[in-house]
């Protein structure tokens, strides 16, 4: 019985696995030995601050053994029972989709099927009639993960490309480059160097719609989480702004303030009337780098066009929070050195997905360009990135186009998609349903302000419509708008064939027609760096969340269970029988790509492929005197800008804006869009078109909000990981069903005689989801708070827009984006009223039974869900593979 | 602290660049730390990534083709 360690990297950040005859026993974080390098001191306050020698994942990647063996593995390739492979592409059931059963198909019967379903629909409509969307996460590597293997594939085979939107930073990144630049990085700013500086400097953060030890600062696992102790143990002090007392706050906070949702912009211009009546704020600094300041101040005062001076009183009415606490932040914020932002990198959060989500993210960095942001202790940043690094050494992250398999370097030739019709995220199933879309931008490129206002048609003129999706991993019901759209869409004659390609048989993959069984990033190779976004990619040298920097190789730790195959498999398989087979793969094996990626970067100067396999990872050391250069000194100070950004402008002291400074009056946005009534020139507070002055509030009278969840990363994770659900904060599991957990306020709870523990039914004319009612005064009175991205969508009606006892809070949202020019997504704005559910409790979670009847048709013996969540069947799993692993030891 | 580094101004990203020994470099990483480039040959980028340094004599000496 040898145990085998191995390491890999999901989305929590890297692990060890160790395995015993072909089965996972245990996984746990990477422990580093005496031979990895030391880690960086910063002193600071006569202390020195040094990390731990580990990389600290988060919780949710120390599950990925449950998540491996889940009761919901899509254990074998599927096709739909009443799928009919009709000539034509009609008459194939296809308003079933969602309620039929599946039964177990060959691989080579699913593959042969796609290979002539492609041939057909595109020869009938061309190479356009495909589309095909990744959810927002699948699985780790550069090789599996969604910009690399899937992006070859459908690149070289020509498809209508779905530009996602960015749905974790919807205002920062439509709002904030109007006041700042910074499209390159989306919308958010630049974190270099940050952490010595706030240990050296800062006395007050301020934690906006931020929930650092949830949201972990992005990819950054827990790595984050000790600098926040350290700079409590330095006294300073933590101020939290979110209508639900978050998880950071309530072991962090000095100061908690709990906004009426959607209301945050009116807080900010509460805190500038303060600021702007009482001068406290740093004059020189903004005659230096504002543009138009002074229209702007008039307007905070009362002397604009609706002469409504933005008094602390003001803003009580509209946020619910006393003027005398918004007058105090106001004074604790401008008398003592302060940083802070929103969300997990400070320019993300909650706040930001909302109606008001850009005139916020605008508002947020006026205030803190009115502190001199840049100076020591004055800045954007929220605890989450900036901690030393080597930029002396490359190698790519996941979003780099230099480190995907579909670019060069990696491949010797780049696939490029031949199709220039596009469809939109949030939107495809309008698309779809309605043959008809317009919209503005090209999702978050990066690549200008200009490109946020391009116009979009859908279909593109001389273009045919899409009649084939292709959906890889995740579950939009959980995460777009609206979404019980998508369950109408799937069930449209519109899409001839429909296609999933999942680990885990999220809410989405019972839509398609034929379901095709990937595996877990432990059970092939891969190559990845927790948290690395290089140039080009999201938010370039993002590593910085990190403390350590680590490359891993992600070896196999077991193999493929059931008939599972790896995503670069599954797109190979396809492109062999499309005939350009060789072309996709150039040759190469999995690990050749991985090799490739070893040898295209700084990696292979460090250590050789032998060693790096053997060992697992490479920890790149920062050098004891690094390189500092922290994040907007260069402007704050007026030199060149010395941090790894990549444009001309800043070398001359410019930031990314018409003018080159901070634009309190937004010069593009009069360029562009002079007459954009949700994005106007002065960023301002508006009162949201679903809100609490909106007619609807009478009869949905609460805001739900829905932020990034605790238990999972998008959707991955708790859906598939029962081990969750045995904590009471996140899931209730109630006669087979885990009910997500919902909050509400002690006083309306009691208005709704609802108690703890009861069921709770969300509902508005969108839909309802029934939850489990969590009475608690940590969130705001008006407020229902349930974690978005739920993994799980059991509509009590399968197939049907029924109600939705799997968590699916996103059912509720609006579809409506945020502006007519503004094309992000504000699920934050949300009306919708509660209950106390009195009605029949469901019985399991309507699923199984397909999953089950597959499962037993392949093996009579086989464990059904039911027993692997609640029995033996986790246990009986292993046993099975560990015999079938002896078996083939014994040969 | 400050850089005074010009290198978006000297080498443009993605831009090809002729070394004194003929070989065509193209840059695909333009930072303040470093030049980052691959040989490119007949349209493909061979060999490993080539690190430059801005104020390095082979920096000065690259002729943009």
């Amino acid at each position: 019985m040898a145990e085998k360690i191995t390491h890999s990297v999901c989305v929590g950040g890297p692990i060890a696995i160790h395995t015993e005859d072909g089965v996972i026993r245990r996984v746990r974080p990477i422990i580093f030995d005496n031979n990895d390098p030391k880690g960086w001191v910063i002193k600071a306050r006569g202390k020195e601050f040094t990390p731990n020698r580990k990389a600290q994942p988060a919780f949710i990647a120390l599950t990925e053994k449950n998540r491996a063996y889940s009761y919901d593995r899509i254990r074998y390739p599927m096709i739909r029972e009443d799928f009919v492979e009709t000539p034509d592409g009609q008459n194939r059931n296809a308003e079933n989709r969602g309620k039929s059963g599946y039964r177990r198909a060959s691989w080579d019967e699913v593959l042969d099927l796609i290979a002539r379903e492609i041939k057909r629909l595109q020869a009938k409509y061309g190479k356009e009639t495909i589309t095909a969307c990744t959810g927002s996460h699948h699985s780790w590597g550069l090789v599996g993960y969604k910009l690399s293997a899937f992006a070859r594939f459908f690149r070289m085979l020509g498809y209508t490309e779905i530009k996602d939107n960015p749905d974790s930073w919807e205002g920062f990144t439509w709002g904030a480059p109007h006041t700042y630049g910074y499209y390159w990085r989306l919308g958010g700013t630049e974190a270099f160097d940050l952490l010595e500086d706030a240990l050296q400097n800062v006395e007050t953060m301020i934690m906006w719609s931020h929930d650092p030890d949830t949201t972990r600062g992005g990819y950054a696992g827990n790595e984050s989480t000790m600098w926040r102790h350290w700079l409590d143990d330095l006294g300073v002090q933590f101020i939290y702004i979110d209508p639900y007392n978050n998880f950071s706050s309530v072991k962090q906070a000095d100061k908690w303030f709990g906004p009426r949702p959607g209301t945050d912009a009116a807080l900010c211009e509460g805190i500038a009337h303060v600021w702007l009546t009482e001068g406290s704020y740093d004059k020189e600094y903004i005659a230096k780098h504002a543009h138009r300041f002074d229209e702007w101040a008039d307007y905070i005062l009362g002397n604009g066009v609706d002469k409504t001076p933005k008094t602390p009183l003001w803003a009580e009415r509209e946020t619910g929070i006393p003027a005398a606490d918004i007058k105090a932040l106001a004074r604790r914020w401008a008398t003592t050195k302060t940083m802070g932002g929103s969300g997990l990198r400070g320019g993300f959060g909650g706040v930001c997905r909302t109606a008001n989500g850009t005139e916020f993210a605008r508002l947020m960095v006026q205030l803190f360009a009115m502190q001199g942001m840049g100076k020591p202790g004055q800045n954007i940043w929220v605890a989450t990135t900036g901690a030393p690094m080597d930029y002396n050494f490359w190698f790519g992250g996941y979003s780099d186009p230099l480190s995907q398999i579909a670019n060069q370097p990696i491949a010797d030739v780049t696939a490029v998609n031949s199709v220039t019709q596009k469809l939109y995220r949030p939107n495809v199933p309008d698309a779809i349903l309605d043959g008809h879309y317009e919209w503005y931008g090209e999702g978050f490129c990066g690549g200008g302000i200009d490109l946020e206002f391009t116009e979009n048609i859908y279909p593109k003129p001389g273009y045919n419509k899409v009649h084939m999706f292709w959906r890889y991993g995740g579950c939009f019901m959980g995460t777009m708008l609206d979404t019980n759209k998508w369950v109408k869409m799937y069930k449209s004659p519109e899409l001839e064939f429909v296609i999933n390609q999942d680990i885990h048989f999220h809410g989405e993959a019972r839509f398609a027609d034929v379901i095709l069984p990937a595996c877990t990033n432990l059970e092939r190779y891969d190559i990845g760096e927790l948290c690395n976004s290089g140039n080009g990619g999201y938010q370039s040298h993002s590593q910085t969340g990190n403390s350590w920097q680590v490359v891993v190789f992600q070896d196999k730790a077991i193999e493929p269970l059931w008939d599972s195959r790896s995503d670069y498999w599954i797109f190979n398989a396809v492109a062999e029988r499309l005939g350009w087979g060789a072309d996709f793969n150039e040759g190469r094996t999995e690990i050749d790509w991985c090799k490739r990626m070893w040898e295209k970067s700084d990696l292979c100067e460090r250590i050789s492929w032998e060693d790096f396999t053997k060992k697992g990872y490479y920890i790149a050391p920062v050098p004891e005197n690094w390189e500092r250069h922290p994040g907007f000194r260069w402007f704050a100070e007026g030199y060149p800008c010395d941090t790894p950004n990549h444009k001309a402008f800043q070398e001359e002291g410019k930031l990314g804006t018409f003018t080159g400074k901070f634009e309190f009056v937004s010069e593009s946005l009069l360029y562009y869009a002079p007459n954009d009534e949700a994005r106007t020139p002065i960023a301002s507070y508006k009162h949201s078109w679903e809100g609490h002055h909106s007619i609807k509030a009478k009869k949905y009278p609460f805001h739900l909000i829905t932020p990034h969840p605790r238990f999972d990363y998008h959707t991955q994770h708790n859906s598939s990981t029962p081990w969750f659900w045995e904590i009471p904060e996140n899931r209730v599991y109630i006669k087979g069903n885990p009910y997500l957990i919902a909050r509400i306020h002690p006083t309306k709870a009691a208005e709704k005689g609802i108690k703890d523990g009861d069921l709770m039914l969300l509902f508005n004319e969108r839909g309802s989801v029934l939850c489990v009612a969590r009475v608690t005064y940590r969130v705001e009175e008006n407020t229902i708070h349930a974690y978005g991205s739920s993994g799980i969508y059991n509509p009590v009606k399968p197939g049907e827009t029924s109600m939705d006892i799997g968590g699916c809070v996103n059912i509720l949202s609006p579809g409506k984006l945020m502006g007519s020019m503004v094309p992000g997504m504000a699920p934050n704005s949300t009306l919708l009223d509660v209950c106390k559910y009195e009605g029949e409790i469901p019985e399991g979670q309507y699923f199984e039974y397909k999953l089950d009847k597959v499962a037993k048709e392949a093996d009579p013996d086989a464990e059904t869900c039911v027993e692997i969540i609640e029995g033996h069947g986790f246990e009986k799993i292993q046993a099975k593979v560990k015999l079938a692993y002896a078996g083939k030891a014994a040969k | 602290m400050a850089n005074k580094l010009m290198v978006q101004h000297k080498f443009k990203l993605n831009g090809l660049y002729k070394t004194p020994e003929g070989k065509i470099l193209k840059v695909v990483l333009s930072e303040v730390y470093n030049l980052r480039c691959f040989e490119s040959v007949d349209g493909k980028l061979v060999g490993p990534m080539i690190k430059i340094h801005p104020e390095s004599d082979l920096a000065n000496a690259l002729v943009e083709v």
